[in-house]
């Protein structure tokens, strides 16, 4: 065995490791072989997740949605804002599966790009929830103290704010576009992600492990993110996953009062109001944007169960 | 009578109890695996013991030996996912493996009492001392609550609490961990059982209360002629606080021997390798340490030959190969190898 | 060092002069002067009370020399794992010094102190909770040595693999998780990411209580063994007499944070003067069931006070058959009853004359019969 000498100090008692004269050889432990499945944390999580049928569809479904929205342009029959007068209120038929509403555009166009639309409010506002939430947690949850006590009352402060009426105050001062709409309510969720990032911080600081870290003197910023984040992760993905249904029913709800996006873009709870007055005429219009909101939610919920029960098998 | 007297005295009950006496409690090759996810883990295979009035067995074991599950067995409380799947559990001549649950609570707390081994959460916290005693005495005794109370204070002050009449109106957070065993070791006794589970009853103490804790168990059982059950991992409770003793390895007995014949003539390997890895007062520093390579297994596949063989200095082709039978090598005296240090007819190999 | 600040260490006059007279002469590696440790706590009472003290440190003084083990013994509460981690300032000390090499912990920036925990580090009790569960072993180990920056990147792992086999453990674990190992094993990490940077200081605390038996004589002899290869110190914390008498050089005895008894391994073990050391040793079971039933062991009564109030004077004294007046009035400190062999108890002499738990009478039976 080579040697690698350290480099010491003056006044140090370092050698190189390799012993010098008969010292009792030490006994060598034999390791089982390592079971496929058993290595790092994600694979055992994967292996539990593909077990659960349920969120297995789930996440298929999700990710079916994503891909709408994201090849929008390219698999939408028409295009997004074309009006054809010729053709209104026609029921479903083979120019337009899923009909037209009251100015001609085809519903199924329509439906696609709700899709992105929905898409780009229902992942950009927990991202902005989790970018805002999670430093917040940290410091509040591994520096403790003063900060600690002033992140709680923050907390407290956001939390007496009724948040739908917040974000509808932002809207109506500030006007709506999808990336603002994703942003108000973003800045509604962050405090359900800084509690949870405090949690796990609070729990995880104390453990051995990290410890051992700020004993072999690993400065902080590393012990927050290399040691301690990655055991903080999971709850964290389960909770961004199970925020999706919530904004989605959110940003729906707003569209459906008028305040959410404007013409001509048109995401799910628009059609549906937009429809609504037509109900009796071409029921489509309004029973597929609701089906779809209701996959969606359906999905991203089913979806964030499996992950957590992947993610955290003490849970059951 | 005489049984008691020799208990005091310290020597073995067990040879006597043997005499025309049907032991207290029969287990006859017991069997125990855990279902889980991907795996199952066969917990205890093929364990076999009895217990007689007055009697303190010792159940001692490493990690994965199956001891706790053995033990617990006798009161049908396997954990979930664990599973009992063979042999035949014979308390008073009955068999428990065959009784409705209905029947078997009756036993619990009743014929028989356990003393778990953390009694920091063997205590529910919401509820104070007194009603824990009230609930066992009503069940088991039906005591209403005047008589349950006065019989809780006499148990406390049995098991050594001071100022019983005030404790008994705490809420278990209010007492240190040795207080709480007593107040376990006294909900154990309520109901006058006829046999004491004991599960590592002082693991999670200090050493003083520790001592305190086994001189009250050794008392009770002795005031009331009850056979006992002692699972732990430390030889040294054993050797001071069991009249015979059952080694237990992956789940199989190894060997099962009265106190004096296991330290004095220790047979199997596994027994021999334990007492040496003991540390002891009055080894000096800087001694080599005697050492048992590798460490202990856990069951997930159900092999022949003997479990221990992998770390055996002694093992022979044959070891690895045929699953060694628990046979007599001495009176009173049982071991599962095919090479031990004693042979059959009592000499040193 | 004046009276007062000798008395406040625990200390008489006489054994502080011998402690600096250890300290001139070779320089302990580590020297620790009263030492306290004090949490807040908010009180639970009916009203809401202020913070409540827990005294878990309260005034420990000692020394550590190079290539030596002091253990550190005693019952939960104690102070002794409080104590193993305020000497490497994982926890901040209310008071006292922490003297590593000479150097004032206290005095360190934050940079100095960083640098210097290289050569002092720490086993931890738990051995599978001591390893970050999404940390490859070798990452675990490596660790270490990349915070350090000792060894260059490309022989980082040929390092890793060294300090693995060193520790008994084959080169494959590298790439692999914690959970996929034993406890016994876990703990062999632990050590191997201890001395991956050659510390001279190693804090045990409690290496060996979570392991079974067979691979606690495994894990002693692993560290028995580096400590002569690499000239290792070790602070041996643990609450088993037998363990902490089988590693040490010195031994001393926690109580309640303070320091009742400390002596050289052999002095203290032939002849136990605090009464609650002999408590301890007579509370410790005897492995041999003839000796265990014959000899006159007499139990300890009482419980551990809390830390929250402990008793005055003496703090003992709730529990002990000789307490008398004085103990309440006027707390004893450490002073010499032999060489090297230091009490704190008014009563010393009596109390190892009487005997008082038949803890002598086992040692000697014990020797006697060279039951090993």
């Amino acid at each position: 065995m080579t040697t690698i000498g350290l480099p010491s100090e003056p006044g140090g008692p370092v050698g190189p490791l390799a012993p010098e004269g008969p010292l009792p050889v030490l006994p060598r432990e034999a390791l089982e072989p390592s079971r496929r499945a058993s290595g790092s944390f994600w694979h055992a999580a994967w292996y539990r997740y593909r077990r659960n049928y349920l969120a297995v569809v789930s996440g298929v479904i999700v990710v079916l949605i994503l891909l709408v929205g994201l090849l929008a342009p390219l698999i939408a029959p028409y295009n997004d804002a074309s009006i054809d007068l010729s053709a209104t209120l026609s029921g479903a038929s083979w120019h337009h599966w899923l009909g037209t509403d009251e100015l001609g555009r085809d519903t199924l166009t329509r439906v696609i790009w709700g899709d992105q639309t929905s898409m780009k409010v229902a992942i950009g506002a927990p991202i902005i929830g989790l970018v805002i939430g999670l430093p917040i947690g940290i410091v509040a949850g591994w520096f403790g103290g003063i900060f600690d006590w002033v992140a709680l009352r923050f907390f407290e402060l956001f939390q007496m704010v009724p948040t739908i009426l917040a974000a509808l105050l932002f809207v109506t001062v500030f006007g709506v576009s999808v990336w603002k709409l994703a942003l108000f309510i973003g800045v509604t969720l962050w405090v359900g992600f800084a509690r949870l990032a405090r949690a796990q911080y609070i729990a995880l600081r104390h453990r051995d492990f990290v410890q051992a870290a700020r004993a072999a003197g690993v400065p902080t910023w590393r012990i927050i993110i290399v040691h301690i984040l990655p055991n903080a992760v999971g709850p964290m993905i389960v909770y961004f996953v199970q925020q999706v249904p919530y904004v989605i029913f959110t940003a729906a709800g707003f569209s459906f009062i008028g305040l959410g996006v404007q013409d001509p873009l048109a995401d799910w709870g628009k059609m549906i109001n937009d429809g609504v007055s037509y109900l009796q005429i071409d029921a489509l219009l309004v029973l597929v944007p609701v089906g779809c909101i209701g996959l969606a939610c359906l999905s991203f919920s089913f979806l964030g169960d499996g992950l957590r029960d992947a993610l955290d098998p003490t849970s059951h | 009578m005489a049984d008691n007297l020799l208990a005091s005295a310290g020597g073995p009950t067990a040879l006597f109890a043997q005499a025309g006496e049907a032991p207290l409690l029969d287990i006859r090759d017991l069997q125990v695996s855990f279902r889980l996810e991907r795996s199952t883990i066969y917990a205890v295979q093929g364990f076999s013991m009895q217990v007689s009035a007055g009697e303190r067995v010792g159940v001692v074991g490493e990690s994965g030996s199956g001891k706790s599950v053995s033990a617990l067995s006798a009161m049908r409380m396997v954990p979930a996912p664990g599973r009992i799947t063979g042999g035949q559990i014979l308390f008073e001549g009955r068999d428990l493996l065959r009784l409705s649950s209905a029947d078997m609570r009756r036993y619990r707390g009743g014929r028989i009492g356990m003393v778990p081994q953390n009694p920091l959460t063997s205590l529910n916290p919401v509820i104070t001392v007194q009603a824990h005693f009230r609930e066992v005495l009503k069940l088991h005794l039906s005591l209403n609550r005047h008589a349950a109370d006065e019989r809780a204070i006499d148990l406390l002050r049995a098991v050594g609490i001071p100022d019983p009449a005030k404790r008994i109106r705490e809420y278990p957070h209010r007492l240190s961990g040795g207080q709480r065993q007593r107040v376990i070791i006294a909900l154990a006794m309520a109901c006058e059982p006829r046999l004491l589970i004991a599960d590592e009853p002082t693991t999670a103490l200090d050493v003083t209360i520790q001592a305190q804790i086994l001189e009250l168990i050794d008392a009770l059982v002795e005031r009331s002629n009850l056979g006992a059950i002692l699972i732990t991992h430390n030889l040294g409770i054993v050797a001071g606080h069991c009249d015979r003793v059952v080694v237990m390895y992956a789940g199989r007995v190894m060997e099962s021997a009265t106190v004096y014949d296991l330290f004095d003539h220790p047979a199997h390997p596994y027994t021999v390798g334990l007492l040496r890895c003991v540390p002891r007062l009055t080894a000096t520093r800087g001694r080599v340490f005697a050492a048992i390579p590798g460490q202990p297994p856990q069951v997930t596949r159900l092999r022949t030959g003997c479990p221990f063989a992998p770390r055996c200095e002694r093992a022979t082709e044959k070891c690895h190969s045929d699953t060694p039978p628990l046979e007599e090598i001495a009176p009173g005296h049982t071991i599962a190898c095919w090479n031990p240090l004693v042979t059959a007819t009592g000499r040193v190999s | 060092m004046s009276d007062a600040g000798a008395g406040a260490a625990g200390m008489t006059e006489a054994a502080v002069a011998d402690g600096r007279a250890m300290a001139a002469g070779a320089g302990p590696l580590l020297e620790v002067e009263r030492l306290v440790v004090h949490y807040h706590v908010r009180g639970m009472g009916r009203f809401l009370r202020a913070h409540e003290t827990v005294h878990a440190v309260d005034g420990v003084t000692f020394a550590l020399e190079s290539g030596q083990t002091l253990g550190l013994v005693g019952e939960s509460g104690c102070g002794k794992s409080t104590t193993g981690r305020a000497v490497l300032h994982l926890e901040k000390p209310t008071a006292g010094r922490v003297r590593f090499r000479g150097q004032d912990l206290a005095q360190l920036s934050d940079h100095d102190l960083t640098a210097l925990r290289r050569y002092m580090q720490i086993v931890f009790q738990d051995p599978i909770g001591a390893l970050n569960p999404r940390h490859t072993v070798g990452q675990l180990i490596g660790e270490p040595l990349r915070v350090h920056d000792l060894v260059p990147r490309s022989l980082r792992r040929q390092r890793v693999e060294q300090l693995l086999d060193l520790v008994g453990l084959p080169a494959d674990a590298v790439s692999r998780f914690p959970h996929e190992f034993s406890g016994g094993q876990c703990q062999r990490i632990g050590i191997a990411r201890a001395i991956a940077v050659e510390p001279s200081l190693v804090v045990l605390d409690e290496p060996v209580s979570a392991l079974d038996v067979s691979v606690q004589a495994q894990i002693l002899q692993l560290l028995s063994d580096l400590q002569a290869r690499l000239g290792l110190s070790y602070l041996f914390i643990a609450h088993d007499l037998a363990v902490v008498g089988q590693m040490s050089d010195r031994v001393a005895v926690m109580y309640l944070g303070k320091i009742v008894e400390i002596a050289e391994r052999d002095s203290l073990y032939a002849r136990p003067y605090h009464p609650y050391t002999q408590a301890l040793f007579s509370a410790v079971p005897i492995p041999d069931p003839r000796l265990s039933r014959e000899h006159r062991r007499v139990v300890v009564s009482g419980e551990v006070p809390s830390s929250l109030e402990p008793p005055s004077g003496c703090r003992f004294r709730t529990r002990c058959p000789l307490a008398q007046h004085r103990c309440a009035t006027e707390e004893p400190l450490l002073g010499p009853v032999a060489d090297g062999h230091f009490v704190a108890c008014h009563f010393a002499e009596e109390a190892v004359k009487r005997d008082l738990f038949g803890t002598l009478e086992t040692v000697q039976l014990a020797g006697a019969t060279g039951a090993e």
